[in-house]
C-alpha cells in the first residue's frame, strides 16, 4: 500500500512560550480534498505549515509520502500556496519570475527553462486570468492578484498535491471565483488538496473532508456535512486564548 | 574635449579603464543581489576580510587573486558556522569575523616591514597599475560571474523573494545562497586590485542601489548598475587625472554620488504625482 501524502502524529508545536498544536494526528491520502477549519487562532495554519516541515515540532512526528520534511527531496510533488505574499524587501520580481520558480522542483538545476517549463507557466497565467501581467512587478498587483501569482505558482508546477493557506481571505470576488474554478479542475484530476479555511463557501462541492480545529486539537473529522454544525462554534471573533 | 580624452592618451589609463569596466560589470551582477537579498554587510565584511590573504600572497610573491579567494573562502565558511548559532545574530558574527580579518591584515602587512607590501595599495586599490594581463584575468571573471548570474537566475529569484519557503519549491536554499555568496566573492575578488578591499564595496553596491530605486526588474537593475558603474569609472579616471586625485578613490566616490542624486531625483519623482492629486 502506498505512503499516505501526509501523517501527522502526536504533533505538538510550541510557539513563543505558548501550545499552538496539543497533539495532533492527522493522515491524509492520496485525491483527498482536505478543508482545515476553525476560529482564529486555533492553530489551522499552524498545522498545514507543519505538515511541510515549515514549523518545528515541540514533539510527535510528520512525513510526507513516507519521509520526513528534513529527508523528503520529491518536492515536485507539493505546490505550497502560502497565506499571502512575503516579498520582503522589495524585491522587483515579475509575476512571470515568480510563477516561474514553481517550476524549480522539476528543472535540472542550471539548465535553461524547456518549452513544458514555458507552457505551464503560461497556462497556470491564463488558468489564473494574469497572463496580461506577467511582465509587471507582483508589488503592483492587488492583494487579490497576487494570491493568484502565488496559486498560479502552485499550478505551474502540476504537483500531485496542494497545499493552501487561506487562499481566499481577503480575495476579492473575481478572484474567489477563479480559484474555486481551479480548485474544481484538480480536484477532477484527482489530485490531492490541503486546504485552509474559514467558511467552505463556493469551494463547497468539491470538498471530501473536514476537520476542525480548537485551540490546537482536531474536533471533528469527517464528511463536509459537519461543517454546517461546526460553524456555530467556529465564530471569527471567539478568543481561544485565555 | 580634449579635457575628456586627455588622459585615456596614456596607456596606463586606458588599461585602468578596460580594468574598471570589466570590474563595473561583474559588480552590477553580483551588487544587484547584494542590494536585493540585504547582503549588504556580508558584501561589505567580505571585502575587507580579503586583506590577510592578499598580504600573505603579497608577503610570499604569490598571486595576490589567489590569497583574497581564499581569504574570502575562510570568511564565509566562518559566516556560516558562526550564523548556525541560534543565540548570535547574523550581523554579529560577520562585524566580529570583519574586524578580526581586518586586524590580522593590518597586523601581517605591518610585522612585514617590507616594501613588496603597501598597505595604502590593498586598501585603496591600485587601478593605475593594472596590467594587461591582469585584464584577461577580469574577462575571466565576468564570464563565470554572467554565466553564474544567468543559470542561477532561477534559484536566486525565489531565494530572495521567499527564503522561509524556498525549500517548498524544491530549492536547495543553502546551496543557493552558497552560489549567490561565491558570486560576491569573484566579484569582490576581481575588484580589489581596482578600488581597493575598503572601497569595493562602494562600486559593489552603489550602483544596484542606485537603479533599485528606478528599475522595475531585475535584469533592468543589473543593466543600469553596469551603465553607472561604467560612468563612474570614466567620470572618476577623468576627475583624477586632472584633479590629482587616487583613482580608485574617485571611481567609488563618483558611484556613491550618483547614487545620492539618484535617490534625490527619485524621492522628487513620488512627490510629484501627489503635489498633481492635491492640485487637481
Amino acid at each position: 500500500m502506498s505512503d499516505p501524502v501526509f501523517r501527522l502524529s502526536e504533533g505538538k508545536v510550541t510557539l513563543g512560550g505558548r501550545p499552538v498544536l496539543r497533539g495532533v494526528d492527522l493522515v491524509v491520502g492520496p485525491g483527498e480534498v482536505v478543508a482545515v477549519l476553525g476560529p482564529n487562532g486555533s492553530g489551522k495554519s499552524t498545522l498545514v505549515r507543519t505538515l511541510l516541515g515549515l514549523v518545528p515540532l515541540a514533539s510527535g512526528s510528520v512525513e510526507i509520502y513516507g519521509r520526513t520534511p528534513q529527508r523528503f527531496r520529491d518536492w515536485r510533488r507539493i505546490g505550497y500556496v502560502p497565506q499571502r505574499l512575503t516579498a520582503g524587501g522589495g524585491v522587483p520580481a515579475t509575476v512571470r519570475e515568480v510563477v516561474a520558480s514553481g517550476r524549480i522542483a522539476r528543472q535540472r538545476r542550471f539548465l535553461p527553462a524547456s518549452a513544458a517549463d514555458r507552457a505551464a507557466v503560461r497556462d497556470a497565467l491564463a488558468e489564473v486570468e494574469l497572463a496580461d501581467r506577467a511582465g509587471d512587478p507582483v508589488q503592483h498587483l492587488s492583494g487579490g492578484q497576487q494570491q493568484r501569482v502565488l496559486i498560479a505558482r502552485a499550478l505551474a508546477g502540476q504537483p500531485d498535491t496542494y497545499v493552501m493557506d487561506e487562499p481566499t481571505a481577503g480575495v476579492d470576488a473575481a478572484s474567489q471565483q477563479a480559484l474555486a474554478a481551479s480548485m474544481r479542475r484538480v480536484a477532477g484530476e484527482g489530485k490531492t488538496v490541503v486546504l485552509v479555511a474559514h467558511e467552505l463557501g463556493p469551494l463547497a462541492p468539491v470538498i471530501t473532508r473536514v476537520v476542525v480545529l480548537t485551540d490546537g486539537e482536531i474536533v471533528k473529522d469527517g464528511p463536509p456535512s459537519i461543517a454546517d454544525t461546526s460553524q456555530e462554534h467556529c465564530h471569527p471573533h471567539e478568543s481561544v486564548w485565555p | 574635449m580634449e579635457w575628456l580624452v586627455d588622459p585615456f592618451e596614456v596607456s596606463f589609463v586606458r588599461h585602468a579603464l578596460a580594468g574598471g569596466i570589466l570590474v563595473s560589470l561583474i559588480c552590477a551582477l553580483a551588487g544587484t543581489w547584494v542590494v536585493l537579498r540585504g547582503m549588504a554587510f556580508l558584501g561589505d565584511a567580505m571585502s575587507h576580510g580579503l586583506l590577510p590573504g592578499v598580504a600573505i600572497a603579497a608577503l610570499l610573491g604569490g598571486g595576490l587573486a589567489v590569497g583574497a579567494a581564499l581569504s574570502a573562502a575562510a570568511m564565509a565558511l566562518g559566516v556560516t558556522v558562526l550564523g548556525r548559532s541560534p543565540r548570535l545574530s547574523p550581523d554579529t558574527s560577520i562585524g566580529l569575523l570583519f574586524a578580526g580579518m581586518l586586524a590580522l591584515g593590518v597586523i601581517i602587512v605591518s610585522h612585514s616591514r617590507s616594501f613588496a607590501v603597501d598597505l595604502t595599495g590593498l586598501l585603496f586599490g591600485d587601478v593605475l597599475a593594472v596590467r594587461p594581463e591582469e585584464l584577461t584575468h577580469l574577462a575571466v571573471a565576468l564570464a563565470v560571474a554572467a554565466a553564474v548570474s544567468v543559470l542561477g537566475h532561477r534559484s536566486f529569484v525565489a531565494l530572495t523573494f521567499d527564503p522561509r519557503t524556498a525549500h517548498t519549491l524544491g530549492l536547495g536554499p543553502r546551496s543557493a545562497h552558497a552560489l549567490l555568496l561565491g558570486l560576491v566573492t569573484l566579484a569582490v575578488v576581481a575588484s580589489f586590485h581596482v578600488v581597493g578591499t575598503l572601497l569595493v564595496f562602494g562600486l559593489l553596491i552603489a550602483p544596484a542601489a542606485t537603479m533599485l530605486l528606478w528599475a522595475r526588474r531585475i535584469p533592468s537593475i543589473m543593466l543600469g548598475a553596469a551603465v553607472l558603474g561604467v560612468a563612474s569609472t570614466v567620470i572618476g579616471l577623468i576627475l583624477s587625472w586632472h584633479l590629482g586625485t587616487a583613482a580608485g578613490a574617485t571611481i567609488t566616490a563618483v558611484a556613491v554620488s550618483l547614487f545620492f542624486l539618484g535617490a534625490t531625483a527619485a524621492s522628487l519623482r513620488d512627490r510629484l504625482p501627489r503635489t498633481r492629486a492635491v492640485t487637481g
